[in-house]
């Protein structure tokens, strides 16, 4: 085994727990969740060299991770995993407001993006600025995604007072 | 129930059985690797057509005149330039090993600093290095930036299954397709991978091409590429540095990346005419440098130390200085003892 395979499958085994739970908030599906990180890891080893060299190899392949994530919606491979298409305002169905949320509808009624900007900003904890360099927009789009994101999953969990 | 308490029910929910085929990943993007230092090693010797190899050590065979098989390659020359190529593919890459020379050409990118995935690539390989899909074990088909067709979740049945079939000959010599059963970016069809020729007797090389736009006859491209390739030339690579390499290793790869005015050069020297890996492998002596348009990794690379002066970079061995003469210039060496990278460092030279 070369050097490279070496480190790569060393990575990738120690990595794979956290790559599959952060594709898995990203897309709401474990199936799924698996195929964007095989993808990113296939792409992660031909660009080993310079992953190795980074300052945070975890930032650098999270970054992949999205960035396939991204890219896959404009595929139209979107459409198969949508939870929901619009989230009526106020009140869905009973006003119990012990019943449980759909925590992962919820999360997969908000639009990719946004709902990306919300997994990088209060899962993984990136600042605007860092969010901004993963999603390859500025800092300001970052505040409206995330904004948007929030009113979506907040319409996406509300209930009728 | 807050935003990150949201995601933190999502996050504590186990994960099933499942995962990552870290052999699958290695074996695919070894497919996908342009730039690998070199299939498996031979001897010594030069390029037919007239080309002598300019092997900084002793004096090697004379090439004779006719097709010869080569047993070696200049890694500091260029011996084959492409004719016609697909409009559009500006880009271009060289990258030499001792045992195999290849050039890549692809569609510029937009960014000044950042060099695109080739989508055309021609390995010529030494004689005795096996056609294989290895042969410079390097191609990137660059299937991923299109919009994906078909199933994701499944896997294309027959996906990792490959055929060989006569192919017309290549400048008279006899030639053979690689055929990949079953692509996945390609709504699971078949597609035409590679033309794979045996140039001298013995000597083969290997065309690739990735991704074409609909209704391309993949089959014509490649022919027409392969057949107006010059070959048997000798010039050398303009490297944009001048290194003093440490006693007992020279070069044995490199590799160029152009794209209008920007390029990255990258020398690896060595013990022997091995490929790198195998340097890396016996724990033989090692040195590389490699320069790049500045602050062209600097999204990535942040300096942590200062050398000579310099805003520099050291981890894992490697040592990178910012914004030498307009470069970023990396070195590393391995097996030489303490110290070395940073004399390798101090004897890199940019001119201008």
């Amino acid at each position: 085994m070369s050097r490279r395979e070496r480190e790569f499958t060393a990575y990738v085994a120690e990595r794979q727990v956290w790559l599959r739970r952060v594709a898995y908030l990203l897309c709401g599906d474990w199936h799924r969740a698996d195929d964007l990180v095989q993808a990113t890891v296939t792409q992660l080893f031909v660009k080993w060299r310079q992953a190795r060299a980074a300052d945070n190899v975890d930032a650098y392949v999270r970054t992949m991770l999205v960035r396939v994530y991204l890219g896959e919606q404009r595929g139209g491979w979107m459409a198969r995993v949508r939870v929901t298409a619009d989230v009526p305002d106020g009140a869905v169905g009973a006003r119990d407001v012990e019943a449980a949320i759909d925590v992962r509808a919820a999360l997969g009624a908000v639009p990719p993006r946004q709902r990306a900007a919300l997994v990088l900003r209060y899962y993984c904890d990136l600042t605007n600025e860092q969010a901004a360099e993963v999603l390859g927009c500025s800092a300001g789009t970052v505040k409206s995604q995330t904004s948007r994101g929030l009113v979506a999953l907040r319409r996406a969990m509300a209930v009728e007072a | 129930m807050d935003v990150r308490e949201v995601i933190e029910v999502l996050a504590r929910e186990p994960q099933p059985a499942g995962g990552v085929d870290v052999r699958a990943a290695v074996k695919v993007g070894r497919r996908r690797l342009w730039w690998r230092r070199g299939a498996a090693g031979a001897g010594v010797l030069a390029l037919g057509g007239g080309l002598v190899v300019g092997w900084p050590g002793p004096a090697r065979e004379e090439v004779p005149a006719g097709p010869v098989a080569p047993k070696a390659f200049d890694p500091l020359v260029r011996h084959v330039e492409f004719g016609w190529v697909p409009a559009g593919m500006g880009a271009r890459v060289v990258d030499n090993g001792t045992t195999y020379t290849s050039i890549a050409a692809g569609k510029p990118s937009k960014g000044k600093r950042s060099f695109p995935s080739a989508m055309l690539s021609v390995v010529f390989g030494a004689e005795g290095v096996p056609a294989d899909n290895e042969l410079g074990d390097s191609v990137s088909m660059v299937w991923s930036t299109k919009p994906l067709e078909g199933p994701l979740a499944e896997k294309c049945p027959g996906e990792d299954d490959e055929k060989l079939s006569g192919a017309p000959p290549v400048n008279g010599r006899r030639a053979l397709w690689r055929i990949y059963a079953a692509v996945p970016v390609a709504g699971c069809r078949p597609v035409v991978a590679a033309l794979h020729w045996e140039y001298a007797k013995g000597a083969w090389a290997t065309l690739r091409m990735g991704d074409m736009p609909k209704g391309t006859d993949r089959k014509a491209v490649m022919l027409r590429v392969a057949r107006t390739l010059r070959t048997g030339l000798s010039v050398p690579v303009a490297v944009p540095f001048q290194v003093k390499w440490p006693e007992g290793v020279r070069p044995i790869s490199l590799r160029e990346q152009r794209q209008g005015p920007n390029r990255e050069v990258e020398v690896e020297a060595g013990e022997h005419h091995w490929p790198v890996e195998s340097h890396v492998r016996r724990g033989q002596k090692y040195c590389s440098v490699s320069a790049g348009p500045s602050a062209y990794r600097e999204r990535w690379l942040t300096p942590n130390t200062m050398f000579d002066g310099r805003p520099a970079r050291r981890k894992d061995g490697l040592l990178t200085v910012f914004g030498v003469k307009g470069f970023d210039v990396e070195a590393t060496c391995e097996g030489l003892g303490g110290g070395a990278t940073d004399r390798l460092m101090r004897s890199v030279g940019i001119p201008g």
